[in-house]
């Protein structure tokens, strides 16, 4: 059985934005630590979640979110 | 997106209005309880000395009671938390707030509850031994039942329904079921150890439920409000 995490890109979207982590929660709808254990890759989000995050940084989910580990 | 400073100071003064009335609740229910106690205390000594004329006085005490309890309570359900706070959530960092909140209450009703335990020992210990009244089984139920049950209500409250989106956040359903499987398995390891005490003891078992009913329900608790606290950790 491969072992396979969920790694993101939203620190570097969201900073190249120049938004807080507050600042991306409000815009989503969600509270600062969602957006912290999510960017820490400590919860994964819901695709429902990955794809409002997604448009909150002008970006798509598959630039915000890779695959990691071995396969 | 964003609001304007004055907005958001507006709607500051209202959350601060409403924190003051929960104060305000709080004490009157505070002012209950000791009118509750004075009645109580009345009634035992009108127990052991009979015909002071003291009845009157109990029954004025518990009137009193019921409409302290019913004024504190409508006023605590009005300035409850989230209660107008629809606007108040696009402050930033407010959502985060009330989840605070939660966790804060979550840690701190456990170690309140503990002042309890103490009349829920007495009240079961009066049962056992045949001499307990109507107000032992009364204290009894509500020292060991609703205790626990109000720790339980915080944790799985998704509280007013204009709000449930705030309380139906992914993250904090996760934490929620983490922290009830967590007090599943402890709640487990409680029953079995307070079965065992029982096959020894029954008289011991009967005495350490409320204690365990209080146990039953901190471990969820706590395990919310300490996987919020890691959740708002920077890693």
């Amino acid at each position: 059985m491969s072992k396979i995490a969920l790694g993101n890109h939203i620190r570097a979207f969201r900073t190249a934005q120049g938004l807080t982590q507050a600042e991306l929660a409000q815009r989503v709808g969600v509270s600062r630590k969602t957006i912290n254990t999510v960017e820490n890759a400590v919860f994964i989000p819901s695709t429902l979640l990955a794809l409002t995050l997604a448009r909150a940084l002008n970006t798509s989910v598959e630039a915000l979110f890779f695959l990691t580990g071995e396969q | 997106m964003g609001l304007d400073i004055e907005r958001d100071e507006d709607l500051i003064r209202q959350e601060g209005r409403r924190s003051r009335n929960l104060r305000l609740a709080v004490a009157i229910f505070g002012l209950a309880g000791m009118v509750a106690g004075y009645a109580a205390a009345t009634a035992f000594a009108s127990r052991a000395q009979p015909a002071t004329g003291l009845t009157p006085i109990f029954w004025a005490a518990c009137t009193l009671v019921l409409v302290l309890s019913i004024a504190g309570g409508w006023l605590a359900w009005r300035s409850r938390p989230g209660a107008h706070q629809t606007r108040l959530l696009q402050v930033s960092g407010q959502r985060d707030r009330m989840h605070d909140q939660r966790a804060r209450a979550l840690f701190i009703v456990p170690i309140a509850s503990l002042g309890v335990l103490p009349a829920a020992y007495q009240a079961s210990s009066a049962l056992l031994s045949g001499d307990g009244g109507l107000q032992d089984w009364a204290l009894s139920i509500i020292t060991s039942v609703t205790f626990p049950l109000l720790i339980i209500h915080i944790l799985l409250s998704r509280g007013a329904r204009k709000l449930s989106d705030v309380y139906d956040e992914e993250l904090i359903n996760t934490m929620r079921s983490r922290a009830l499987g967590i007090g599943y398995l402890a709640a487990m390891v409680v029953m079995v150890g307070l079965f065992f005490l029982g096959l020894w003891r029954p008289r011991w078992a009967i005495l350490a439920t409320p204690a365990a009913m209080l146990l039953c329900a901190t471990v969820p608790a706590w395990s919310f409000a300490w996987l919020n606290w890691r959740a708002g950790r920077d890693e």
